[in-house]
């Protein structure tokens, strides 16, 4: 039998088929831009996505040569999706989903600072308060738009929007409950009526049926069945938000196993039991063992997205090559950055491009290159921009290790980053962690499609996610960059230290 | 007809004019600037010299027949560089540029030599790194075989004066520069320059700027084909110059130049109306008076320095523009304030206000919604607000400023222009012709020759201001954004000075 993976990520989606040990068969993905209509804001209508993962089950059915009655099911997971799709009595999207990197809500979280002690909100959900997290935008829907929220009947997070296009059945999963913070009881696993009340979500709105990922939701309509080809009643998975499914993809299960996914942004996790909670980082029930086990993790707002503006904004000969000879803009530009030395001479950048999410949380700061001088060439600032993401991924280790965590040596990672061994390297030595490389970039998707595998029971148990992954060679940290990198670092942290007070001030003029 | 040359730092400009100001000839040639390390910034006089011989030949052949009616020429040149010249007159080194930030230590070690007091006494100016005296002394210091070959040390366009005319002189407003000569009284500071470990044999002779050296060569007549007759007048620093050209020479002027730094300038005829505490310098002017001097040293040059790093597109694509009008011309499509980008052009450390070498740029408040638009109007933007830095601190001397004229290749963009009123908020007059210190020089040989009866002359005669460029709304909103201009100097430059520390630690 054969399984099949979706991921709904920020900047496209993508499918993919393995057999039962994990076998990659096929996959296929789809672009698409988020809606940045004004300052802070990041938005998506939810057909966007439907439209794309039709088009990548189908394209991706088609590569495999595959038999679509040998499909045993199929699994998704989705970008964190903030406020989640306000739809109405009849599932109808009322407004457009308030992603994870909008970050309009900061009334609503500066009333939250105010009106609600910390120990409250992280004593019941485990985290504390951001507009990253999802109940902040639903309290701006509430504030700014009266008659969408008076008409919302739900919340529905990206992925379970198209699972219940795919269905007709609307649920939802641990994980993304949680995500959701502020209204989530960590420890109970359901929504806290004292918090709803406190923060004014109706628990009514909020979804109504929370499952296990693995649990099957419904099975896939025929509407939908035709448009992929695959068989109608083939077995819908419930799934997960992104960055834990791919921390179970690269085959995390046990205390001290920590994954940084590095795609578009950059979330850094790691699994316990529940002891290791801090306000400064992210935590909800992870996607397998959901009962026992929470995933905590950190997050900065840009990653892969601070090399593809600069690529976008300052690499056009670079993009120029790559039609021409079909090589890669960023391997152009990382061929320059690899004469520059650790620290790149001096350039420091804090990679706040978007706001920053932990541990600093703060929508205000901005993204900073100091340190310039003429002799400083443009390949200087591009390693200065993957040195400003290992500077942040540090940052939020360090915020962990900091709430008595031990974490292992070896520091997996994966996502469109990962790609890059120059990249990796450089993660490696400035964290000071060796990296350790998934052999198949597939990440997500391959954990939607072993969750798949679970749900129908073609997969007996969570463990056999450790034979479904095999690991590249150790990229080992090099204790001289080491040293040098722990200097700047020092500078790093200052720096934000030092500026975070007047990027307020400037945000009169952005 | 006169010919002025300037030799710019990145390349000479020659013009030759008729007595009433009107441009003849013009060429730019351009030389190679080399950074070989951080901070360092040299070129070769060699190639100053073959760049002057080039375009004096250009402009015989374009002026031909009248080229022989060239009766005088002058020079105008960058400040603070060292020429080290051999016995033989033969060039020891790369000049070491008023640019080059190298000789950080040996600055200091010259002020706790001489003493600031001292300093400020005999030659009315603090050393910088970029000013003459260190770099000699880190000659000394670090390349003692070439130290120990020099015969004399000139100024860069004084090295030109020597290969036209055989004769190594420099004039006032030049060897002030140095740090090593007594503005006030128009010489060499023995005191000064042994108490810094130098040797006053190294210095030339020092004339006025208006005096004639002498006669072209034959060699170099017969090279170019000017005249054997034409005189060579000594000439002026490029400031000097500039000011001159741009007919800034008396008090309750001012002038703003911005070309690879960017200079505000203030004459003065009373000597002792100077920054007590010397932050800023105080030069002679080619009128034999003086002038206070503010300097931020990467103006056109940060513009430049992100034209070759980010713009090869823009250079590759571009086929009948200027590229600084192309990029310029994006810049406009941004508002005022640049959606909150804001630029630091500290890109070579800083002179005023902050005499700090070891601060380095900065852009900030960068969202991924910048654009490469962005970050050039920031750079127009930066190097304004450095120039009110440097206008605030005459300002605090009570040199009354309501009126600027700006010159140099900033002065071309009537958009940058226009952004530089709004920030140093006042009225600005710009030349109807921009030909920089190439033209002062062009007035200064006229002098020299007798042509004109001195500069003020030269200036009523010569030089015609264009309409002015008014403040408008933006001014406002402008004044708040350089207010978080002069807190992010403050919030940041610690940072700056410990990321070049950590720099040169591990540099090897």
């Amino acid at each position: 039998m054969y399984l099949i993976g979706t991921d709904i990520g920020t900047q496209g989606t993508k499918s993919v088929i393995v057999d039962e040990r994990g076998t990659f068969v096929s996959d296929s993905f789809q672009e698409y831009d988020v809606l940045t209509s004004k300052h802070s804001w990041a938005e998506q209508w939810p057909d966007v996505w439907l439209s794309a993962v039709v088009k990548t089950l189908k394209r991706c059915l088609e590569k495999s040569k595959i038999k679509a009655k040998d499909v045993a099911g199929i699994a998704f997971s989705g970008l964190y999706g903030g406020s989640g799709i306000p739809v109405d009595k009849n599932k109808v999207p009322l407004y457009p989903c308030l992603i994870w990197m909008d970050r309009r809500a900061r009334e609503e979280t500066r009333w939250v600072k105010n009106n609600v002690p910390k120990d409250k909100i992280f004593g019941i959900t485990g985290n504390y308060v951001d507009s990253y997290y999802g109940f902040t935008k639903m309290m701006w829907i509430k504030k700014h738009e009266p008659k969408v929220w008076e008409s919302t009947y739900e919340f529905v997070t990206p992925k379970d929007y198209i699972v219940y296009k795919l269905t007709d059945e609307l649920a939802t999963d641990y994980s993304s409950a949680g995500n959701i913070g502020g209204v989530f009881d960590i420890r109970k696993r359901t929504w806290s009526n004292e918090m709803c009340e406190i923060l004014g979500i109706p628990k009514e709105k909020l979804p109504k049926r929370i499952m296990k990922s693995t649990d099957v939701v419904g099975k896939l309509r025929k509407e939908y069945a035709d448009a992929i080809g695959l068989l109608e009643g083939t077995p819908v998975i419930s799934g997960g938000i992104d960055a834990p499914v791919a921390q179970l993809s690269a085959g995390v299960l046990n205390e001290g196993e920590h994954v940084a996914m590095a795609g578009t942004s950059m979330c850094w996790g790691t699994v316990h039991d529940g002891k290791y909670l801090t306000p400064s980082l992210v935590s909800f029930p992870y996607v397998v063992h959901e009962d026992k086990m929470i995933y905590t993790f950190g997050g900065s707002a840009t990653s892969g997205a601070l090399a593809r503006w600069f690529r976008d904004e300052f690499g056009s000969y670079e993009k120029e090559v790559e039609k021409k000879t079909g090589i890669s803009a960023y391997t152009l530009l990382e061929t320059e950055a690899k004469m520059i030395p650790p620290g790149s001479d001096g350039v420091i950048i804090l990679p706040y491009f978007m706001g920053e999410r932990s541990p600093i949380w703060d929508p205000d700061a901005k993204g900073t290159i100091l340190g310039l001088s003429l002799y400083h060439k443009r390949a200087h600032i591009y390693k200065a921009m993957l040195e400003s993401a290992a500077y942040s991924l540090r940052h939020n280790m360090e915020v962990a290790i900091g709430t008595g965590m031990k974490l292992n040596p070896d520091c997996w990672i994966v996502g469109g980053v990962a790609r890059s061994e120059f990249w990796v390297k450089i993660f490696a030595d400035v964290t000071g962690f060796n990296m350790k490389r998934l052999s198949k970039d597939v990440e997500a998707p391959l954990g939607d499609a072993f969750i798949a595998g679970l749900g129908t029971g073609v997969i007996d148990k969570p463990e056999r996610i450790k034979e479904w992954i095999e690991f590249r060679p150790l990229i080992r940290v090099d204790k001289e960059n080491h040293k040098i990198y722990n200097e700047y670092y020092k500078v790093y942290l200052e720096a934000y230290q030092r500026i975070k007070n007047i990027f307020p001030k400037l945000s009169a003029f952005s | 007809m006169l010919l002025g040359i300037d030799l710019g730092t990145t390349g000479v400009k020659l013009v030759a004019i008729s007595e009433e100001g009107n441009i003849l000839f013009k060429h730019f040639e351009s030389y190679k600037l080399y950074t070989p390390k951080s901070g360092w910034m040299e070129e070769k006089p060699e190639e100053w010299w073959k760049a002057i011989l080039k375009a004096l030949k250009m402009a015989t052949n374009a002026l031909d027949p009248n080229a022989k009616k060239i009766t005088s020429m002058a020079l105008s040149g960058q400040m603070h560089g060292s020429v080290f010249l051999s016995e033989k007159g033969e060039v020891i080194r790369p000049a070491i540029l008023w640019n080059d930030t190298r000789s950080f230590a040996q600055r200091k070690e010259i002020e706790n030599r001489v003493g600031k007091k001292v300093l400020l006494e005999k030659v009315q100016n603090l050393p910088l790194e970029g000013f003459t005296a260190p770099k000699i002394l880190w000659l000394k210091e670090n390349e003692p075989e070439n130290y120990s070959k020099v015969w004399k040390i000139l100024l860069p366009k004084d090295y030109i004066n020597y290969k036209l005319t055989g004769k190594v002189v420099t004039e006032y407003t030049d060897a002030s520069g140095t740090a090593l000569f007594n503005v006030v009284h128009r010489k060499w500071s023995e005191e000064v320059i042994e108490k810094a470990g130098l040797n006053f044999e190294h210095f030339p002779e020092v004339v006025g700027s208006t005096a004639i050296i002498g006669k072209i060569s034959k060699d170099v007549a017969r090279k170019t084909g000017i005249n054997p007759n034409c005189v060579v007048v000594a000439g002026g620093a490029d400031n000097a110059c500039g000011a001159t050209g741009a007919g800034v020479v008396k008090d309750g002027q001012a002038l703003v130049s911005v070309g690879s730094s960017g200079v505000v300038l203030i004459p003065t005829g009373d000597p002792n109306k100077r920054d007590p505490a010397g932050r800023l310098h105080f030069f002679n002017h080619t009128t034999g008076k003086w002038y206070n001097m503010a300097v931020t040293l990467s103006a056109g040059l940060s513009l430049r320095w992100f034209k070759d790093n980010f713009c090869q597109e823009e250079i590759k694509n571009n086929k009948n523009k200027d590229i600084y009008d192309l990029l310029v011309e994006k810049a406009e499509t941004v508002p005022a304030a640049s959606e909150g980008l804001l630029f630091l052009p500290y890109l070579n450390g800083e002179r005023t206000p902050h005499m700090n070498a070891k601060i380095r740029g900065l852009f900030t408040n960068i969202s991924i919604r910048h654009t490469k638009a962005h970050f050039i109007r920031s750079i127009l933007e930066g190097v304004a607000y450095s120039l009110r830095d440097c206008l605030e601190v005459m300002r605090k001397q009570e040199m009354r400023v309501e009126k600027v004229r700006i010159v140099g290749g900033g002065a071309k963009s009537k958009f940058w222009l226009q952004i530089m009123s709004d920030i140093l908020n006042v009225e600005i007059e710009t030349l109807k012709t921009n030909e920089g210190p190439a033209f002062g020089a062009a007035l200064i040989a006229g002098v020299g020759c007798g042509l004109y009866k001195n500069i003020s002359d030269a200036v009523k005669i010569a030089v015609k201001t264009s309409k002015s460029i008014f403040p408008t709304e933006n001014a406002q909103k402008y004044d708040q954004t350089y207010r978080l201009y002069k807190e992010f100097y403050e919030s940041t430059h610690v940072l700056m000075e410990k990321s070049f520390d950590i720099e040169t630690k591990w540099k090897h």
